[in-house]
């Protein structure tokens, strides 16, 4: 028997991990969730956005939450030393506290990608969120833009190489160089993108009535609350 | 019935993009509307759609009437009326699989379930996409795009069907689906609009030419004085691209000439994604100092890949690749915005004369729009200036060979012949070229040899030949 769920389940479930990340501070409370949420995630959502695009992101956040634990959170006992760099705690746990944060929001949002089709997915928010058609449509279409953003930076890393720049990032000044035309490119399209779904009546679409909450809802949400309460619990 | 009549219109408040501007045109019509990049043809293509004043904040001064209906006054009745296919499906496809894509129309427009499935099912079979309904669009070939974004454009069956430049990055088999598609519309008594620098591909089929500059309507020409061949000269000399190649003169460019000694030589290559589906097999050929030879093929025969192979960037080979000298070849996607690093056209070039040693000074005497651009971003440059950009980059890191990929997409016959001049200065210099391409301009105007790719193999083709091959393949020879 298949289990039914409203997209916007997903969605909001997706929304509720997120929150998780940026509230939570404690490596402990984040750590079964990030697993549970990455692990799923990349499982069943992994197929659904290109691997070199993942590769890229997860080295990109890898070397960010290194950097960011090095320049502002060196303290502490010890923990590796050479001749040109010496590792403190604080870094460390700086490093695996981002990462995890990392793994809870993007193993959700894969997750979701890899349960929803984007079309269903702008049906359920705006029948059963009343989300209006506008937004809606944004908030999948940018799934949409996922693989073209991997082509781009394919294409971005090829120029890079023709005219000898790194293609690691070492500094902001690399990151900046490939966004900018990342940005541009994607900007360019929305804009079209826009322009396309307009013309093809967007605006007059009507909001059908709301789904029941089915089974598979109800699980949903309870793994939701369920981790929310392993993580904000030991707050209180 | 549309009846067009816009005095002015504009992105910001006071500056008119488009003035007096006004035709009308009648079931079963096709009017095409040319004039240079800039001229105000895209602009007129957003007032009519209404999208100019409901969505991207502009004014428009004026009216437009689809059967009565007043675009600018409506914004409900709009969608229903009109169909729009833009420039590149990349922008246009919105939804993840075929299905998707021509169900997403039909919803928003509050078609049945019932009724939506059943026509997108009848439009995808009729479009050859049926098969693949539900694969996801980036597995798609660049015609099924195309055919895609036709598809979806029409699945409401709209009365104004508008287009815009249809033929841009498409290639001749391309624009002969498009043209048929033209035909069939024109056939069951829609009216197609079409915003076009070559002109030449729907000349046969039009009822009327609007020809804009500087953001007006500087002329207009009906059925009867289109076929004239004094008008077609005019036009010409105006820099329209109004003429099939088979009607120009066989160009003195295309005589033998003679050049340097080799300086790249490709035997026995063969190229894949999947080693089980060569793309190219048994590729040889010779490129020699200031040569500039093309290679010539429909979209997805393989000229990209076989440029990245020479390039180092394709891994998936076997074969010789063999430089003479150093190896110096310098790749030049057919995007420009990939190689741009800076935020200003000044820092562009600073950053370039840094990595190559060129002197600043050099480099600023090749860009003729540099006092005017320096401070703008190289992404908000006109297409035919990034193009040049972009080629400057490349001669700065003193390459032996550049390769081009579809250099001449988007361009109009003015920018055509600015980069034309360019090329032709580098090559004088002793720099070859390896275009790919399939814009019959490029084989008569600059190849000096050319490679066509047929099946997977590559055959030598006299350029002034392949440019006709590619004209009659889309259906204007």
């Amino acid at each position: 028997m298949k289990l039914k769920y409203r997209e916007s389940t997903l969605f909001l479930y997706a929304l509720g991990i997120s929150l998780v990340a940026f509230i939570a501070n404690s490596i402990n409370s984040i750590m079964l969730p990030s697993l549970l949420n990455g692990i799923l995630g990349f499982v069943l959502g992994g197929k659904k956005l290109p691997q070199k695009l993942l590769a890229i992101l997860l080295l990109l956040n890898a070397w960010g939450a290194f950097l960011n634990g090095l320049y502002f959170h060196n303290f502490g006992e010890v923990i590796i030393s050479t001749q040109a760099i010496v590792i403190r705690r604080g870094a460390i746990e700086s490093f695996l506290l981002v990462s995890l944060r990392f793994f809870l929001v993007v193993g959700a949002t894969l997750l979701m990608l890899g349960l929803v089709n984007v079309r269903d997915l702008i049906k359920s928010l705006e029948r059963d969120l009343r989300i209006p058609p506008g937004i809606a449509f944004s908030i999948a279409y940018a799934f949409r833009l996922f693989p073209l953003l991997s082509k781009d930076l394919s294409e971005i890393y090829v120029a890079r190489k023709e005219r000898g720049v790194t293609s690691v990032v070492l500094k902001p000044s690399d990151l900046r160089s490939i966004l900018l035309p990342l940005l541009n490119l994607s900007y360019e399209r929305a804009v079209w993108g826009g322009i396309s779904a307009e013309l093809r009546g967007l605006r007059l679409r009507k909001m059908s009535d709301r789904k029941s909450l089915g089974v598979g809802d109800l699980i949903i949400l309870s793994t939701l609350i369920l981790q929310w309460a392993t993580v904000f619990y030991p707050l209180l | 019935m549309l009846r067009v009549d816009v005095r002015a219109a504009g992105y910001r408040a006071g500056e008119a993009v488009l003035k007096r501007v006004g035709f009308t045109c009648s079931s079963g019509e096709l009017v095409l509307v040319g004039g240079f990049s800039g001229s105000g043809k895209t602009t007129l293509l957003l007032t009519i759609s209404g999208v100019l004043s409901s969505l991207l904040g502009g004014w428009v001064d004026g009216s437009v009437l689809i059967n009565n209906v007043d675009t600018l006054k409506t914004d409900s009745a709009v969608s229903r009326l009109i169909g729009l296919v833009l420039q590149d499906p990349e922008k246009q496809l919105l939804m993840p699989t075929p299905l998707d894509e021509v169900l997403f129309t039909l919803e928003n427009l509050g078609f049945s379930e019932e009724e939506a499935l059943n026509r997108a099912t009848e439009l995808l079979k009729r479009f050859g996409l049926f098969d693949k309904r539900f694969n996801h669009v980036e597995t798609l070939s660049g015609g099924d795009k195309r055919r895609l974004s036709l598809a979806s454009a029409i699945s409401h069956k709209p009365y104004l069907v508008m287009l815009d430049e249809p033929t841009a990055s498409m290639d001749p088999w391309g624009i002969r689906e498009v043209r048929k598609f033209v035909a069939d519309l024109i056939r069951e008594g829609n009216i197609v609009l079409i915003v076009e620098h070559k002109i030449k591909y729907f000349l046969d089929l039009a009822d009327k030419l609007i020809l804009m500059s500087s953001g007006e309507k500087i002329a207009e020409y009906s059925r009867d004085e289109l076929t004239s061949r004094d008008l077609r000269e005019k036009l010409r000399d105006a820099n329209v691209d109004v003429e099939p190649i088979h009607e120009v003169l066989e160009k003195s460019s295309n005589e033998k000439k003679r050049f340097g000694k080799a300086l790249l030589t490709v035997e026995g290559l063969e190229c894949w994604h999947d080693p089980e589906k060569p793309l190219l097999k048994g590729v040889s050929f010779e490129v020699r100092e200031g040569e500039v030879l093309t290679i010539v093929g429909p979209n997805g025969s393989g000229k990209t890949t076989l440029l990245k192979t020479i390039a180092g960037f394709h891994k998936g080979y076997s074969g010789e690749i063999r430089f003479h000298d150093k190896r110096k070849v310098f790749y030049v996607s057919q995007t420009p915005d990939y190689m741009f690093l800076e935020n200003t056209v000044e820092r562009e070039l600073m950053l370039t004369s840094s990595r190559t040693g060129i002197s600043i000074n050099a480099l600023i005497e090749k860009v003729p729009f540099y006092t005017e651009k320096k401070n703008s971003p190289p992404y908000r440059l006109s297409l035919g200036q990034r193009r040049w950009l972009t080629l400057v980059i490349a001669w700065a890191y003193t390459p032996d060979i550049i390769l081009m990929d579809e250099p001449t997409v988007g361009l109009d016959l003015g920018l055509l012949n600015t980069l034309f001049n360019h090329v032709r200065e580098l090559s004088e210099e002793g720099i070859s070229f390896l275009i790919s391409t399939h814009d019959p301009r490029v084989l008569l105007g600059l190849a000096d040899r050319s490679l066509v790719i047929e099946g997977g193999k590559i055959k030598e083709v006299e350029p002034y030949k392949a440019a006709l091959m590619l004209e009659s393949v889309a259906g204007v020879y």
